[in-house]
């Protein structure tokens, strides 16, 4: 009898043991294909960046002018620009830029974003309407043309870019996370909470603010890979790094597009796949991410 | 309206003229009419009625919980214990709530928090109240709870999360959580809704048992008569935000005046009466709530309905004319809001007696207008 009963208690806690909610969603990525491969792609990204020099063969910034637009080689894996440089050199050095980029730019766009949404979420009323009256208005301007606008008046270069980045990004989580607190204060689990006389800022502190966090983190993913693009848009642009030998994967772009029907399209072709692989990688993360946080597939 | 109690009996609850408003779009819902209700210590009261009668509504405004901005308390009072709740400032309903009243709501899959854990939200309402219990005594008191409802392993439960939970270990969770504070009147708002047929039954069985260990008096909030039938000491009947009819359970099913009660226990298969009746489904839908209307709120859909019930609406009065009015407790006395209630006979069949003509059928233009006051706004 004694027996039994301590085998039936290990059945019933061995399934229990440290199983989170956030484990069981980690549980739930791995096992999406897709995810994994971004999570892959993001991981190579990062490893490049972080050890671009150990990693690169070449100096990025040194070229030898005789040497340009060499097609691959095995000297030179994929090839040379208009200078002469190693463009696998110059795009590993580029990951550090864009990585810089996207990193500043959403966390700070996460922090204003953040304190807007949360105060509008929280005290609605006039507060709430004015916040989002903002943020219409800041939608309401193309995205490109406001950072543009930022950049050219604050100056290039890659922290300018992060910060107009920024301050695209802000309304967009502002605004996500204003309608998942609005969500949650009426749900059930708040009005419950509330039932049993929780004060409300513990409500706010433990009830909603855990559970809006999870739109938040699927926003943010995506949103790095948005700010590569528009890194290296404004790259192309010519809002970049001042110094133009500065390796950055939109400026690399810029540099050699003239000379494209040239027969040197491999000189584009590399970068922009670069652009593409990290951009791919936080798109698959975050659909991955959306799906095995998203509460209506928890069984 | 006179309304006394017997000395011995500890008035819990007195709700008195009731009104709440919802503001929407197109004009003002009056989702509770005037209700008055008493409810004395320990008893059960069950409170019945279709979707949008005013059931959860009326419960919601009891604990000063209704949905800001848009509904609010009309006029009225809900004493409770001696203190008027709706003239309390927001702090002070809250430390009551919980501690003194609590609720149990329709849906366990999502009243629980899915980011924390089980122990975090029972902990977190015995330490709202006071802060002063220790950790491991709100751990301890954790544990016995969940013990109380019946959930094996609180320990190991504890540390899980509600998705680790099947429904009917949510709602025993729920229960506990309800429990924690021995508050005097637990609120079950339509408690086993969400839960499958066997589940029901012991959960109902669970917060019999509770609140006969607790001393806790019950307000069972049901559309279903058969929830009610087995464990409430009491019944209101509600309808269009007011109360219908009310009895002990035994009088009630025994002899329904009110012909919507009538029309809702022939609209159920009974087992106990041994028979094969057909069912006799109550035709049309409740009244649109946004508009005034004078005359009885169910007329339009009454099969009894006289002249009298489209001009005049009839008052809750007891069933015996002239008799003393007990609100509340074993011997509360059987009131009926209706004009021509139906007889003993009458309710057994299901139909007015042959001879009756609705004043509904025979004033088909009333009808028509009425039928086409419902369609014009649907709710």
């Amino acid at each position: 009898m004694a027996g039994n009963n301590i085998v039936l208690r290990q059945t019933i806690e061995e399934p229990l043991k440290g199983s989170s909610l956030w484990r069981d969603a980690a549980r739930r990525l791995v096992h999406t294909p897709s995810a994994m491969v971004g999570l892959f792609l993001i991981g190579l990204f990062v490893f490049v960046a972080i050890f671009a020099p150990l990693i690169a063969p070449y100096d990025p910034t040194a070229g030898n002018i005789i040497h340009k637009f060499q097609p691959p080689s095995p000297e030179h894996l994929l090839g040379t620009d208009l200078q002469g440089r190693d463009i696998l050199s110059r795009i590993i050095w580029g990951a550090r830029a864009s990585l810089w980029v996207s990193i500043l730019s959403v966390t700070l766009g996460l922090i204003f974003g953040l304190i807007v949404g949360a105060i509008a979420g929280f005290f609605g009323g006039w507060v709430d309407f004015w916040a989002m009256r903002m943020v219409d208005v800041m939608l309401s301007l193309p995205g490109l043309l406001l950072t543009i606008t930022i950049v050219v008046f604050l100056g290039p270069g890659l922290n300018t870019i992060a910060f107009a980045i920024a301050i695209e990004n802000v309304p967009i989580f502002a605004r996500i996370l204003r309608s998942s607190i609005l969500g949650l204060k009426e749900s059930d689990f708040t009005t419950a909470a509330r039932s049993i006389g929780a004060r409300e800022s513990r409500i706010l502190t433990n009830h909603v603010m855990p559970n809006s966090l999870t739109p938040m983190i699927v926003a943010a993913t995506l949103a790095l890979a948005t700010a590569i693009v528009d890194a290296a848009g404004l790259g192309f642009l010519g809002f970049g790094p001042q110094d133009p030998s500065t390796p950055e994967w939109g400026t690399m772009l810029t540099d050699t597009y003239r000379y494209l029907t040239a027969g040197a399209g491999f000189t584009a072709l590399f970068p922009g796949i670069a652009i593409i692989l990290a951009v791919l990688g936080f798109n698959l993360l975050g659909d991955g991410l959306r799906e095995s946080l998203d509460p209506r597939l928890k069984r | 309206m006179t309304v006394a109690n017997p000395p011995a009996l500890d008035l819990l609850l007195s709700v008195e003229d009731l009104r709440v408003e919802f503001r929407t779009g197109p004009g003002r819902v009056r989702a509770v009419n005037g209700i008055t209700f008493d409810l004395v210590a320990h008893e059960t009261l069950g409170v019945v009625g279709e979707s949008g009668c005013g059931k959860s509504v009326t419960s919601l405004a009891i604990m000063g919980l209704l949905p800001k901005p848009a509904g609010r308390i009309a006029a009225g009072k809900v004493i409770f214990d001696g203190t008027d709740l709706v003239g309390l400032k927001p702090e002070e309903m809250r430390a009551m709530r919980g501690r003194d009243l609590a609720m149990v709501f329709q849906d366990p899959m999502t009243s629980l928090n899915p980011v924390i854990t089980i122990e975090e939200q029972l902990v977190e309402v015995i330490r709202a109240h006071d802060s002063k219990t220790s950790k491991s005594a709100a751990y301890q008191r954790a544990t016995e709870l969940l013990e109380l409802v019946g959930i094996p392993n609180p320990k190991v439960r504890l540390r899980g999360y509600a998705h680790q939970l099947s429904g009917g270990m949510r709602q025993r969770v729920m229960i506990a959580i309800a429990l924690a504070l021995h508050p005097k009147l637990i609120i079950a708002d339509e408690p086993t809704t969400a839960l499958d047929v066997t589940i029901q039954a012991q959960i109902l069985e669970l917060i019999q048992r509770v609140a006969n260990e607790t001393g806790a008096a019950i307000m069972l909030i049901t559309h279903d008569l058969g929830v009610v039938a087995g464990m409430t000491q009491r019944i209101q009947v509600m309808y269009a935000g007011r109360i219908v009819e009310t009895a002990t359970t035994e009088e009630l099913f025994a002899h329904p005046r009110h012909p919507y009660t009538v029309g809702l226990l022939r609209s159920i298969p009974r087992l106990d009466l041994g028979d094969n009746r057909a069912l006799i489904p109550i035709d049309g839908l409740p009244p649109d709530m946004t508009r005034e209307r004078s005359g009885c709120p169910f007329a339009p859909r009454c099969a009894w309905a006289i002249e009298h019930c489209l001009t005049e609406d009839p008052e809750l009065a007891p069933v015996t004319p002239g008799q003393r009015t007990i609100a509340a407790g074993p011997d509360a006395n059987h009131r009926v809001a209706c004009w021509n209630p139906a007889t003993d006979a009458e309710a057994a069949t299901g139909v007015p007696s042959t001879g009756h003509v609705s004043a509904i059928t025979a004033s088909t233009e009333a009808r028509a207008a009425a039928a086409a006051a419902n369609l014009a706004e649907p709710s």
